[in-house]
């Protein structure tokens, strides 16, 4: 009996975990530390009354009621104040403003990785450019940033005002290509299209008139998906970088400051939406192979005379 | 007088290292069986896609002559001999509105010919998607094309991998004259049955195509089958250190 | 590129690295205005920076914060591949099939993200003990989080090769078991796979590393991300090669930045092409 349904429904289980999980993990390794959670965020050389921030921090009753109560809050759409980034603000608001940023980031690299797995799957893309992706890939995404970063500073690229347009364009194409993401996608698309191709059903289909691709991108869908899933998450975790060098206010950027100042509730929140977006390619993938499952058994009705 | 409906002539091909067929002739005519022969190795399989129009790249056609009498006078290899890859690209892009229309291919060891990932029934339809006039009630026409075949309409339902290998035979041979072509190009569709399966198949093909009036080149290494079924010969011989 | 030439690039350029970062000095000498941005004719062999301090010894320290967690961080994917691999053909199905579903969990998580938690974590741990992290825990962090690819492709190549019936089909020529599976699965079938997926891993810890103090020092607030700020990242000749470009460093900051990098990318590319299948 074909067990298909199995990773389809771990992939949906860890898609629904795992933006409660992430930002559970994260209070519990703050509690694991050695001290209490309040002196390690702020340390009591900085913040002499340790026990009246951690009251007023929900600190003082233990990680899971910080992370229950946290997370309620959370799904009314209050995600806390910052503590030490700017202190006092919204987080909601900043996390509002950020993620629009880094979407098109990732839309703008997603959109030149589709691109090559397009030319890869169609057989389109010249092998050549295989060889110029994979040295282009070699690249790390900091060294490639920081050329976009002078080119736009120096004038090279723009009017040197360094326009946020500009620096997400640029940013969405050191993201699209520095290591090895564009190299990565075409590489493993060609790959996986090969080696269906070179499947006997593939060949014969030709001789029957049908088109090859029309045969075998149903078939390879699930692990096309698979692939692509991995690249989109590539591409959330390359944002970081590529946000902080170009100076783009994305929730990468956020999520670094966050990180470099200790500002847990920020950490938490954007790592809670970060978690919510691999949750989200990770659904679409379930979803494909879930459609993929339903349409193989695709017939027509044809009753006995 | 039957029609001619295929007529190749003086088919010779190499690959980088040798020649692998050389001198093939063959004529098909409607309602007639053609049978190609020929031991393992000999170049039967080649010879038999490159009636459809295929010559996969790396190989050289040196010379012969595609005609398709019925449809005019053309010669399809024309200009392939010496066009290279690109001219034989050209030969397969011209010739897919033939393939599974005109003449239709039944592959040997179908359960690996099928496409894993549809249903029979969804492999028929898509066949008779490519009749010259598409079938009123689909469904009756898949129906008619699997009682021909001797398969029940349940497996309509079925993926390859849920047939058995002689009802896998079966929906290939229902897969190729499921488009109604006036040529069918039958590879060893006995490659890996019983004898009894073997007999069975053979004998299926030959009434299928007697019924429906077309043209059978069936290719096949089993002497005993073509001296049954009465067919007019064509060998193919194995070429040594060309 | 010939295989042998190969392997000896990517054995030499590894060795320039662990030896360099074996020999750096704990500390950068004091600054020394008057040799400010000294080219390496002047102060052999790679000149100094704005300070009057020289260059080499960014590169050495450099070298020695990423030299060994990097090879570490290798070492436990390959590891974990080879595990990978030698389930697949041991038999053990239901169990591969769980690490194949634990690698699923992991690959959907963004590497970078479960890093700087870890980074977060481990700052404020080391602010409760006193004792910076070091680079280990976040290679150790990203070494298992590349280790499930790397688990899917060494298994991935071992059912290709038969999965058991490729162990039993050798232990009917008379081979033992310990040959089979270290000489002819792994040394033979896997060897291109996890020293690639090895490699890899190490190009990334090496530029996670220089990425994170890069980005942990603009502006300059501390030498390495990880590290005491006695410890200088290749970060920060990379951030004087960056200013060379805004007109304000030496050239020659710049051109060893990229030569690092380079170096890191050549120990990659050429064992690759030395363990590549024939």
């Amino acid at each position: 009996m074909s067990l298909w349904w199995v990773r389809t429904l771990v992939r949906l289980v860890v898609a629904l975990l795992l933006p409660l999980s992430v930002p559970c993990i994260i209070v519990y390794l703050i509690w694991a530390l050695p001290g209490d959670p309040a002196s390690i965020i702020c340390p009591p050389e900085l913040c002499p009354n340790t026990d009246a921030l951690a009251a007023r921090w929900n600190l003082d009753q233990g990680p899971w009621h910080f992370f229950a109560s946290w997370m309620e809050a959370a799904m009314a759409g209050d995600f806390g104040r910052s503590w030490r980034l700017e202190p006092g603000a919204m987080v909601a608001e900043r996390v509002a403003e950020s993620i629009v940023p880094t979407l098109l980031l990732v839309a703008g690299a997603g959109l030149l990785n589709a691109i090559g797995a397009l030319g890869a799957l169609t057989g389109m893309l010249p092998r050549r450019l295989h060889v110029v992706f994979q040295w282009v890939g070699l690249v790390p995404s900091l060294v490639m940033a920081l050329s976009a970063s002078a080119a736009i500073t120096l004038g090279w690229i723009g009017d040197g005002t360094g326009a946020l347009g500009l620096r997400l364009m640029l940013g969405a194409l050191v993201l699209g290509l520095s290591d090895a993401a564009l190299y990565s996608t075409v590489n493993g698309v060609h790959g996986l299209v090969q080696s269906e191709r070179k499947q006997r059903y593939a060949q014969i289909a030709v001789l029957r008139g049908e088109g090859v691709l029309s045969n075998v991108l149903p078939n390879m869908l699930p692990a096309l998906a698979g692939q692509l899933r991995a690249r989109v998450v590539h591409l959330l975790s390359g944002a970081v970088v590529v946000e902080v060098v170009l100076e783009i206010d994305g929730l990468g950027d956020l999520l670094w400051r966050g990180a470099l100042q200790q500002d847990f509730v920020v950490v938490v929140a954007t790592a809670f939406f970060f978690s919510l977006m691999s949750a989200g390619v990770l659904l679409a993938q379930a979803l494909v192979e879930l459609v993929c499952a339903l349409l193989v058994r695709r017939a027509p009705q044809v009753e006995a005379a | 007088m039957s029609e001619i409906l295929l007529q190749l002539s003086d088919l010779a091909i190499r690959s980088a290292t040798r020649m692998l067929v050389e001198g093939v002739n063959i004529e098909v005519r409607s309602g007639a069986v053609t049978a190609l022969m020929g031991p393992s190795g000999s170049g039967k399989t080649l010879t038999a896609r490159a009636v459809m129009g295929q010559l996969d790249p790396g190989l050289h056609l040196v010379s012969g002559s595609l005609k398709y009498p019925v449809l005019g006078d053309q010669d399809w290899f024309a200009g392939v001999s010496e066009g290279g890859n690109r001219a034989q690209a050209r030969l397969l892009k011209s010739s897919a509105g033939l393939r599974g229309s005109y003449m239709a291919y039944s592959p040997q060891l179908a359960s690996s010919a099928l496409n894993p990932g549809r249903t029979l029934g969804r492999q028929l339809e898509i066949a008779l998607s490519r009749r010259d006039e598409a079938p009123s009630d689909p469904a009756r026409a898949i129906r008619e094309v699997l009682a021909e075949v001797g398969l029940d309409v349940s497996t309509a339902k079925a993926l390859p991998a849920e047939l058995s290998g002689g009802m896998c035979q079966r929906a290939a041979l229902a897969v190729a004259v499921a488009c109604q072509p006036r040529l069918v190009i039958a590879d060893e569709p006995e490659t890996g049955l019983d004898p009894v399966l073997t007999r069975g198949v053979t004998e299926l093909l030959l009434q299928v195509c007697q019924q429906r009036g077309c043209g059978l080149l069936l290719i096949s290494h089993q002497q005993e089958t073509v001296d049954r079924i009465g067919a007019e010969v064509v060998y193919t011989r194995m070429e040594v250190g060309t | 590129m010939n295989r042998k030439l190969a392997a000896l690039i990517s054995l030499g350029a590894l060795l320039l690295l662990v030896v360099g970062g074996m020999l750096a000095p704990d500390y950068l000498p004091p600054a020394d205005l008057s040799a400010r941005y000294l080219g390496p004719a002047d102060v052999p062999p790679l000149g100094t920076d704005g300070r009057g301090k020289p260059l080499l010894d960014y590169a050495l320290q450099g070298a020695e914060i990423i030299a060994l967690p990097s090879l570490l961080a290798a070492l436990l994917v390959m590891l974990i591949a080879t595990g990978g691999g030698l389930l697949s053909c041991a038999g053990y199905g239901r169990t591969s099939a769980v690490a194949q579903a634990v690698g699923e969990i992991i690959g959907a998580l963004p590497r970078l993200l479960v890093v700087l938690v870890v980074a977060l974590v481990l700052t404020g741990g080391a602010q409760a003990t006193d004792a910076p992290p070091g680079l280990y825990p976040i290679a150790l962090t990203w070494a298992l989080l590349a280790a499930p690819g790397a688990m899917d492709e060494a298994s991935a190549v071992a059912s290709r090769l038969g999965g058991s019936r490729f162990v039993e089909a050798l232990r009917a020529h008379g081979f033992s078991r310990r040959r089979i599976f270290l000489y002819h699965l792994v040394g033979l079938n896997l060897r291109p796979v996890l020293v690639r997926h090895g490699v890899e891993t190490f190009m990334q810890v090496t530029f996670l590393e220089v990425a994170l103090s890069y980005l942990a020092t603009m502006p300059p607030q501390q030498a390495s991300f990880t590290h005491p700020a006695s410890h200088h990242s290749w970060a920060e000749i990379l951030y004087m090669g960056y200013r060379w470009t805004l007109g304000e460093d030496s050239l020659h900051a710049l051109l060893l930045g990229l030569g690092l990098i380079g170096l890191v990318v050549a120990v990659a590319v050429a064992a690759t092409s030395a363990v590549r299948s024939r």
